[in-house]
């Protein structure tokens, strides 16, 4: 059984998703404090942490720095919209996706599914050696990429950006992330350059619309899920 | 009062030339026969001249047909009567009137001219007093009224009304001294552009309008007007000097003000946002959870179990509640701003007011929490019973709010023989004696949690609108408690209610 650790103030938004969730075959345990949260991170082994930016004891952001200085768990965020700069802060700390209060059942099991399956995809990426997302499948070793079988001409860095995001399709990745894993340390702020990158890639890729590479105003980009791997 | 001094100056002249007179002549009288009459002439001289220095040139007049009297009378044979005789007696008391207007004429515009030194050094002491005045950091009204006030007292004008530049016509900034008919300022507001110079506007009587420009660098500023009696001539200078001074300070009072207003809407603006953000929060929380037990019930897949659909659907009532309650929170506090807030206060008891507060607060779950520690019946108050119900409530969630789910929220209730005072006290973490005023603040925001203060601002707002206070402390558990107070309606021995004694409102 896959097991959630929910961490959220509010009491019946809680009690609601204990329910809910749990008649949806997932175990839940949950915790109204970060302080509580980081505990139960370890005595209970989650698969999954869902948690909310307003808790009262520690924000999110410092919730995240500290879980992943141990863990390397998938974190969900329950955002208000308001909080902008908190969910990017998140992101950037290292978790994994946000949903906006509020959300309907639905909306979160989606979104549960895929922080669970690249979880599960960071653990076995190494040993892959092409990565598909869709029509395009990304050679890690020859460092090449076709579209439909037709080769693609990328420059290294257009090569890294594609991969980066392609290791991890589905994640939501931060202007400032891609920079500094892509780019490098010192790079952060310079986000008119990622723009570059991305259009020039969407055009060789034949997405001008930003299907495969999409964008998340204000916060990053995010590639398009699909379970097909080989 | 300028004319006052003058007229005491002279009499007192006139005075001391008489007494001195009367001295000199009473001595000389007993040498009459010793003396030549030119002698006397020489002597009589000194009365006058003393009473010039004293009242100046019109002493020296009166001194002279006093002296010429005396001199006639007493000095010159043949004696006690007004025939001088000799030819050469005619020319001594000639000579002596001569004399003595040109010598009371040259003491007479020394003493002036020692007065005007005098008078000079006095307005540059009385300039530098004045400008003193208006420096310092003053509030524009201040500093309007200093200016009225110093040129009223300094320059002794009956009434003295400073009229500023409005927006579209002058208006009056401040005024000292007796007041201007609103008639009399109608005929004051010039033209735009008078000169900056002091002027006669108008004789009425005895009394007499004075106006000046103030300018500021060129910029007109508005309008000074005095009333002085119909003789008064004030220092046009010194006034003038002053006016300008003064319209500088004004000026940069002005902008001083102007500066301060923008920043105050600045900041007014930022924690409008602050609270449009914490608002949002408020009305999203509840909305998450309504969303969330809402889409699991109509999911078709979902495994609950009778209990669990009861549950969710009582969330969604709960929360519903919580919305209802702060879109009632929301209204108040715009009820609150816009300044329509009127309690209708009634008599009611104590124990009914607490059951309506929790009632309010809606909530199943956190209601078995509360516990009523000391509720006495029989206890009325005067109150608005729908906004201190609503007070309660607002204390009440609160105090949910920061409790532990296991630990007990008490209400008191204690009577002095004037008041009621109600407590809510809860176990939560408590407030810092330094910030429990802002805890009241419409725009405090609890800085981890994100929660907005508007359920207490709006309980101290409804218990100030009775005329009664809130406050916080720290309860002997260390958590809040919030403690206000209503005013007690005494029931007599019988039992009744004593309506006449009921504070009325």
């Amino acid at each position: 059984m896959t097991k959630l650790l929910l961490i959220d103030d509010d009491r019946s938004l809680l009690r609601a998703l204990e329910i809910g969730l749990g008649a949806k075959g997932y175990e839940t345990a949950s915790c109204r404090t970060a302080a509580d949260g980081l505990v139960k991170a370890v005595h209970f082994a989650p698969d999954l942490i869902l948690l909310d930016l307003g808790l009262p004891d520690l924000n999110g952001i410092e919730f995240c720095r500290r879980l992943r200085s141990f863990s390397e768990l998938p974190i969900l965020v329950l955002s208000a919209a308001e909080d902008d700069n908190q969910k990017v802060g998140a992101l950037d700390a290292g978790a994994d996706d946000y949903v906006t209060k509020p959300f309907s059942m639905a909306e979160l099991e989606a979104r549960i599914r895929v922080a669970l399956r690249h979880a599960q995809r960071r653990s076995n990426i190494d040993e892959k050696t092409t990565l598909k997302v869709g029509t395009v499948s990304i050679d890690l070793e020859q460092r090449r990429v076709t579209n439909h079988g037709i080769d693609v001409e990328l420059t290294g860095r257009e090569f890294d950006l594609l991969s980066y995001l392609a290791k991890n399709a589905g994640k939501l990745y931060t202007h400032h992330q891609i920079l500094r894993d892509v780019w490098g340390r010192g790079y952060g702020g310079e986000t008119h350059y990622l723009r570059v990158y991305i259009n020039r890639l969407r055009k060789k890729l034949g997405d001008p619309d930003g299907r495969i590479i999409k964008t998340k105003p204000g916060i990053g980009y995010q590639l398009l899920d699909t379970t097909e791997e080989s | 009062m300028v004319n006052g001094r003058k007229w005491r100056e002279e009499s007192r002249g006139v005075a001391l030339a008489a007494v001195s007179f009367l001295i000199v002549s009473s001595v000389m009288f007993f040498f009459r026969a010793h003396i030549s009459v030119a002698t006397a002439a020489l002597v009589l001289v000194i009365p006058v001249i003393l009473g010039v220095m004293i009242g100046g040139f019109s002493v020296g007049l009166i001194g002279i047909v006093l002296g010429f009297i005396i001199y006639d009378f007493v000095f010159i044979p043949p004696y006690y009567t007004l025939s001088v005789g000799q030819t050469q007696n005619w020319i001594a008391l000639g000579v002596f009137v001569v004399v003595v207007i040109l010598v009371s004429r040259v003491v007479a515009s020394l003493k002036d001219a020692r007065s005007l030194a005098i008078e000079r050094e006095h307005n540059a002491r009385r300039l530098f007093e004045l400008s003193k005045l208006l420096l310092g950091e003053k509030e524009l009204p201040e500093l309007l009224e200093t200016v009225a006030n110093s040129v009223q007292l300094t320059f002794g004008f009956e009434a003295v009304v400073l009229l500023l530049q409005g927006p579209e016509k002058l208006e009056v900034g401040a005024s000292a001294g007796q007041l201007f008919s609103s008639e009399e300022l109608s005929q004051l507001i010039p033209e735009i552009g008078a000169p900056a110079t002091l002027y006669r506007t108008s004789e009425d009587g005895a009394q007499t309008l004075f106006s000046l420009a103030l300018s500021a660098a060129g910029r007109p500023m508005g309008l000074l007007v005095m009333r002085g009696s119909h003789a008064q001539s004030p220092d046009a200078q010194l006034l003038s000097t002053f006016a300008n001074h003064a319209a500088l300070a004004i000026e940069q009072a002005q902008l001083k003000q102007q500066a301060l207003q923008a920043k105050l809407l600045e900041e007014t603006d930022r924690w409008r946002r602050a609270l449009l953000g914490s608002v949002s929060h408020d009305l999203r929380t509840p909305l998450a959870s309504i969303k969330t037990a809402a889409s699991s019930l109509s999911d078709l897949s979902a495994d609950l179990d009778p209990n669990q659909r009861l549950e969710l659907l009582d969330t969604i009532s709960v929360q519903t509640d919580r919305l209802t309650r702060l879109v009632v929170n929301l209204l108040d506090m715009s009820r609150i701003e816009a300044g329509v807030l009127t309690p209708r206060p009634s008599t009611v008891e104590v124990a009914e007011l607490i059951e309506e507060g929790i009632d309010a607060l809606g909530d199943d779950q956190a209601r078995q929490q509360i516990q009523v520690r000391s509720c006495p019946h029989e206890i009325f108050v005067s109150a608005d019973h729908i906004l201190i119900s609503q007070v309660i409530a607002n204390l009440l969630e609160n105090a949910v709010r920061y409790s532990p789910k296991e630990k007990p929220i008490t209400i008191d209730v204690s009577s002095t023989s004037s008041k009621v005072l109600l407590s809510v006290s809860d176990w939560g973490p408590g407030v810092p004696a330094d910030q429990r005023e802002r805890v009241f603040d419409l725009f405090h925001k609890d800085s981890e949690s994100g929660h907005t203060g508007l359920g207490l601002s709006i309980a101290k707002a409804f218990v100030s609108a009775h005329g009664e206070d809130i406050t916080l402390t720290n309860s002997e558990s260390g958590g809040a408690q919030f403690t206000f107070s209503l005013p007690l309606v005494p029931i007599d021995e019988y039992g009744y209610i004593d309506d006449q004694a009921a504070p009325d409102r």
